[in-house]
């Protein structure tokens, strides 16, 4: 009996550390334990790209595996191309005002051409074909109204923006084309002087691209653009943000101009990324931190895949938080079949690298583990106490 | 789980009492039919001018430190170097008085009177050395005998002892005698009362 006790303490103890521990241990179907590093359940916004196999089965493996830990959700990429801007009026008033220069009754003419302003809102919408053919018109008004400085001035401004005669340029009198011949040679011969263009967002530096005239993507903000000293519209566009628009007026030496971009809405920023990345690399940094704004996801995991050397899938992933990358990562998968099972692990990688989880510390390093081993042990010495006790045994003598 | 851990406290827990009934051996072997030098026997110390049987029993232990054969020259060789004393736990029983009728046998009334004692707890909490356990009759009331030292010899009517014992590790009754070769054996009664058997 007491060398059979402490071998059935030790086998109880050994028992209840086994009954104990797989409660200090959650069961991780073979991967590493995590936890989550907030205590209730954050949201995980995952996109599945078009070019990633199996999607279905890719959807289905994250939910096995992050569904408990993670509140997920599935997302489509957006598809709301830009509409572009409404020109149809502009154009039946070019017509009419064509038609009614072509009748010498200019008072129409001059109506229809309407205000200057017009130009300068098509050029700063990119409509810079439309702009010239306004302007040009809206100077051959004026000229056969007999408002010859206006006409001057207007042809100035043709010069100084750098449009070009519009094709029915031979519908107009000679004398109109002449006017514009004229003032782009005088342009032409006056110095340019640097226009300095800066984006700014929310105190940061925004990769804005910047338009002036209706030419667009002239260079990257912060940048400068030689032109002639005059009005000129700027617009800057960025990723992201609601794009900014305004005439400037450049004179010498030069000058500078700032924007300040508010922050796209979501329908904005899918239509942005429609356009600009719907075709291409779906996990680009740009292409995944717009779609975050898109699809309203704080926390979104775009997934995608490619064809490998080998007839291999490379899986890249990239995590975005805020907006902002938080991580990325990549695994080569054998095939289809492989990738697709593949998928929680990258995603649970980019989680693991931006720090929405943590990984579970080793089994020693838990307290729950030393408290287990204390219990089993204090377990098997209570038993080991119980089976080697010999209770007092008393002995009553009786006549 | 919860089930076993109770057994196991409630096995742990509980104390184990056992019980071991004496037994007088019969006869002369009790010390009780033992006679005097003069062919007197020694119970009738015990009978007042009115036929009136009146004695007492007194049962203790004695420690002898050991377990020696049971031969009283065996048992008187181990307690020379041994104190063998009597510890101070007794048990004294003042038995019922009858009245022996005319033409009774005496004998036979005092073994009635002594099965009256039956089931008379001695100790409920036996000496857990070696141990020799000694009964000593004596005319002598319980009162009278506060210690072994106060017993009269002349008033013994009989003793009875055992073999050397561990009363924690046997089974079953100790048989109580005292060995004599004839019923001339008052010597031996109050060797035994007086304990001198033991330790002389």
């Amino acid at each position: 009996m007491r060398l059979l006790a402490p071998a059935l303490a030790l086998l109880l103890g050994a028992c209840s550390g086994m009954v104990l521990l797989p409660l200090a241990q959650k069961p991780t179907s073979g991967e590493p334990a995590l936890t989550p590093a907030r205590p209730t359940r954050p949201a995980l916004t995952v996109l599945l790209a078009p070019s990633l196999p199996r999607p279905a089965e890719a959807r289905a493996a994250i939910e096995r595996s992050l569904g408990k830990s993670f509140d997920l959700a599935f997302v489509e990429p957006p598809s709301r191309p830009a509409r572009a801007p409404d020109t149809t009026a502009i154009e039946a008033d070019l017509g009419a005002a064509r038609k009614a220069y072509v009748a010498a009754d200019f008072s129409p003419c001059l109506a229809r051409t309407g205000e200057l302003a017009r130009v300068t809102d098509l050029l700063a919408q990119g409509e810079r074909s439309l702009a010239e053919r306004l302007l040009f018109w809206r100077i051959a008004c004026r000229v056969g109204a007999g408002r010859a400085a206006d006409a001057r001035r207007d042809a100035e401004l043709f010069a100084v923006l750098e449009l070009d005669p519009p094709p029915d340029v031979e519908a107009a009198a000679p004398d109109v084309e002449s006017l514009v011949a004229e003032a782009a040679r005088g342009v032409s011969t006056s110095a340019r002087h640097p226009l300095r263009v800066v984006a700014t967002a929310e105190g940061a530096t925004p990769q804005a691209v910047v338009s002036i005239d209706g030419r667009p993507r002239l260079c990257v903000a912060p940048c400068a653009v030689d032109l002639h000293a005059g009005d000129h519209a700027v617009r800057v566009e960025a990723d992201g943000f609601e794009p900014e628009a305004r005439v400037v007026r450049l004179e010498e030496p030069g000058g500078a101009v700032t924007f300040s971009l508010g922050r796209a809405d979501p329908a904005l920023a899918a239509e942005q990324w429609t356009a600009r990345h719907a075709s291409g690399a779906v996990d680009g940094a740009a292409s995944v931190s717009l779609l975050a704004t898109a699809l309203r996801a704080r926390t979104l995991a775009v997934v995608a895949g490619e064809p490998a050397p080998g007839g291999k899938r490379r899986l890249t992933g990239t995590l975005a938080v805020d907006g902002a990358i938080a991580s990325r990562s990549e695994r080569l998968a054998a095939g289809d079949a492989e990738a697709a099972a593949a998928a929680p692990a990258l995603v649970r990688d980019l989680l693991l690298r931006g720090r929405l989880i943590d990984e579970a510390p080793p089994l020693h390093k838990r307290p729950v583990f030393w408290v287990t081993v204390g219990l089993a042990a204090a377990a098997a010495a209570a038993l080991t106490a119980a089976l080697l006790y010999e209770p007092p045994s008393t002995v009553e003598v009786t006549l | 789980m919860r089930r076993l851990v109770l057994i196991l406290f409630l096995a742990a827990c509980s104390g184990d009492t056992r019980t071991i009934d004496l037994a007088f051996g019969a006869g002369t072997r009790s010390g009780l039919r033992c006679q005097d030098e003069s062919g007197a026997f020694l119970i009738a110390r015990a009978i007042d001018p009115g036929r009136i049987l009146r004695f007492s029993v007194l049962v203790d232990f004695i420690d002898i430190g050991g377990v020696p054969m049971c031969r009283p020259g065996d048992i008187i060789d181990f307690c020379q170097t041994r104190d063998c004393a009597p510890l101070p736990d007794r048990a004294c029983f003042d038995v019922e008085p009858r009245t022996i009728p005319l033409g009774a046998n005496a004998l036979e009334v005092v073994a009635e009177m002594l099965r009256t004692l039956d089931g008379q707890l001695v100790t409920g909490d036996a000496p857990q050395t070696p141990v020799i356990i000694r009964a000593v009759a004596t005319a002598q009331s319980c009162a009278e005998v506060p210690g072994i030292t106060a017993l009269d010899p002349g008033e013994l009517i009989g003793c009875a002892w055992s073999c050397p014992v561990q009363l924690d590790s046997i089974e079953g009754d100790v048989v109580l005698d005292l060995p004599a070769l004839s019923d001339r054996c008052s010597t031996s009664v109050t060797l035994c009362a007086t304990a001198g058997v033991f330790n002389p």
